[in-house]
């Protein structure tokens, strides 16, 4: 995957630049907005990174200004403070997605995998091993067995497939599933995808959804 | 020690009462001085009425008596104590009656001063007279002194005068005293600032007298400002020493584990030592992230992104998001609310409040038990409410639980940062409401209380 990251911190953006390379993404590293802008106008990147407190300029002014001429590259800000303005401010202004700082890079890789992927054709029907999803129907399948799934249990496993093979962090789970923008610091999440695991992993099927320690969920017919 | 008088002319109270002096002293002087003129005038009039009465009483007299009864009747006049003063002149210039010989001959009102010369007895006097003359040449004067009306003014005001010097002089003396005093129990309070400026908090106004005037009363302000500021430093203190507690005890496990994973041979034991120090340093990392959010609730920025929010979805989404967690758990959640509770709000942190709720409920309660999670409109407020029929709590202990890390004793043991409810009680002020603790026997209601919005 190609991201234009647009950091003028450099401690911030070099750690930036070295997880994501190591996990097999290339960036591009821009720092300051003319030098963003000039880059994301040359195009060829899957996903802006772009920072809100750039000398002299607003982040959300940048990405603001590159939709206006057109440009429809999915955006994630990084903001210094998980404050309610920045967040609705950012969320309004163009961006599609925020990240507070500090944040860990399984959380960052996870969101802009996320994004990447939202440009893209959603096909109606997901399929991982013998396992299918239908969107239009709402139906699950399990080889021929039919499984009944409550909406949540259905998003969740929407969810997951759509990103497969990425993994879902427990935050990004939390937002998207539940519009929980806080950390309920129980195992609401775990109880909700081990619910589900013991109705789509049945009968000794393998295992399709997988928890991934300290990151999240992915849902891999492994 | 202050110094006399300068710091006397600088106080506040001494100028007030310095200026208060000044300003009876005018009033004082304006009023006697219109006294002076107002009755300088009235002594004039009396004489006026006297003489008319007299004056026309001697020419009835001349009338009907002819000269030698006037000069009888005037004769008669002038020895009655507090007389005035008379002249007759008959038509042939002879003075016939009198010895006011000096008086003015045309007829008319006169006002002339006696020679200390001409003898009488008002020589060297100012009068009044008025002079009649009669057809027939006989001229009749009668006159008063002025200055015998004027002594009994002048005594007047000769004892009015001093008295009202006296007054203004005891006036300001007590006025120096007072302050004097005012000064000292200033003083005393300047001393408590003084003390507490330098780092003795616990120090005190102590001379409050039993007057209650304003200078007791700023003593006893400032004592009260002091107590709250006390209490809020204790506070701080609590809970900068509950976080330096909360921290350091998955600080210390995040190290103790990194220690082992370096000593270990064994990839396996690595791998979960790390995993146990990313576990304990994420626990950290909530605390913090709790405390920020906390902050960010009180500063009431949030107020300026405010919704319409109905709490029936909220309360349902919630409900549907623990109901799996509660169930696996062996509890059992019901959810009661139908219709819409709309309120103005920010969505995200109403779900955040409802949600922390929950969570206690479970938290704090034991197996098997009951969690109800209802929503209703009474007149202008709307409710949330979770109810459990877990220990519930000592309503004495109420307030300690609202106030962040204000974990009870008994719930030290079971995890949660102590900030849950502060957050929900920072979150219902924040929207104009209250978040109300209620004992259920058995169990705990927590309702969450707004007002609608229109």
């Amino acid at each position: 995957m190609r991201l234009l990251l647009i950091e003028d911190d450099d401690a911030v953006a070099d750690a930036i630049v070295s997880a994501m390379t190591e996990r097999g993404h290339d960036v591009a590293r821009a720092q300051d907005a003319r030098e963003g802008a000039g880059m994301a106008d040359q195009g060829g990147h899957d996903v802006l990174v772009v920072d809100r407190m750039l000398p002299g300029q607003d982040g959300l002014d940048l990405v603001l200004a590159l939709r206006e001429r057109g440009d429809r590259t999915p955006a994630l800000m990084l903001t210094a403070l998980g404050s309610v303005a920045d967040r609705v401010a950012g969320l309004k202004g163009g961006a599609d997605d925020y990240l507070v700082k500090p944040f860990s890079m399984d959380e960052l890789e996870a969101r802009v995998e996320a994004l990447a992927r939202r440009t893209g054709a959603s096909p109606a029907q997901l399929t991982i091993g013998d396992l299918v999803l239908d969107r239009l129907a709402r139906t699950v399948h399990r080889g021929t067995t039919r499984i009944t799934l409550m909406p949540r249990e259905f998003q969740l496993l929407e969810l997951l497939m759509l990103s497969s093979p990425s993994v879902v962090t427990r935050t990004m789970l939390l937002e998207q599933v539940w519009h929980f923008r806080f950390d309920p610091g129980t195992n609401l999440v775990e109880s909700h995808v081990s619910r589900l695991r013991s109705k789509i992993d049945r009968g000794g099927d393998p295992q399709i959804i997988h928890t991934v320690r300290g990151e999240g969920y992915v849902a891999l017919a492994r | 020690m202050w110094r006399w008088p300068a710091e006397l002319l600088r106080s506040t109270v001494f100028r007030i009462s310095l200026l208060n002096a000044a300003l009876l002293a005018l009033a004082i002087g304006g009023a006697l001085g219109g006294a002076w003129f107002a009755t300088r005038g009235s002594v004039e009039l009396a004489a006026r009425d006297r003489i008319t009465v007299e004056g026309d009483a001697v020419a009835s007299e001349l009338d009907r008596e002819g000269i030698a009864g006037a000069a009888a009747a005037i004769g008669w006049r002038s020895s009655r104590p507090g007389a005035l003063d008379y002249l007759l002149v008959d038509p042939a210039g002879r003075v016939a009656a009198g010895d006011m010989t000096t008086v003015p001959r045309g007829p008319g009102w006169h006002r002339f001063r006696i020679p200390a010369s001409a003898g009488g007895r008002s020589q060297g006097e100012e009068m009044l007279a008025r002079t009649m003359r009669r057809s027939d040449g006989t001229v009749i004067a009668v006159g008063e002194d002025l200055a015998r009306g004027e002594e009994v003014r002048e005594a007047l005001f000769g004892v009015i005068l001093p008295a009202g010097a006296v007054a203004l002089l005891l006036g300001l003396i007590a006025s120096v005293v007072v302050t004097r005093r005012a000064l000292r129990r200033m003083e005393g309070i300047v001393a408590t600032v003084r003390s507490v400026e330098a780092g003795d908090l616990s120090s005190r106004v102590v001379r409050i007298g039993q007057t209650h005037d304003d200078v007791d009363e700023l003593g006893v302000a400032i004592n009260r400002m002091l107590d709250r500021i006390g209490t809020l430093l204790a506070a701080v203190r609590r809970v900068s020493a509950e976080i330096a507690h909360d921290l350091r005890t998955p600080l210390t496990h995040a190290s103790h584990a990194l220690q082992a994973a370096r000593h270990s041979g064994s990839e396996e034991v690595r791998l979960r030592a790390i995993d146990t120090a990313s576990d304990s340093i994420a626990q950290a990392l909530r605390l913090f992230e709790a405390m920020l959010a906390l902050a960010e609730i009180d500063s009431g920025e949030a107020r300026a992104h405010f919704t319409r929010v109905d709490l029936v979805t909220i309360g349902e989404q919630v409900v549907d998001a623990y109901r799996a967690e509660i169930e696996a758990s062996g509890r059992c959640i019901e959810w009661t609310g139908e219709g819409t509770a709309v309120v103005s709000g920010d969505a995200d942190l109403l779900t955040q409040a409802v949600a922390n709720l929950v969570d206690n409920a479970l938290k704090h309660s034991r197996d098997g038990a009951w969690i109800g999670v209802s929503v209703n409109v009474r007149g202008d407020v709307a409710s949330v409410v979770v109810a459990d029929d877990g220990p519930g709590v000592d309503p004495q202990a109420v307030d300690r639980m609202l106030r962040p890390f204000g974990r009870l004793d008994e719930a030290r043991s079971t995890p949660g940062n102590g900030l849950g409810l502060a957050i929900v009680n920072g979150i219902a002020r924040l929207h104009g409401g209250r978040l109300v603790l209620e004992h259920l026997l058995p169990g705990l209601s927590a309702a969450v209380e707004l007002p609608t919005a229109p």
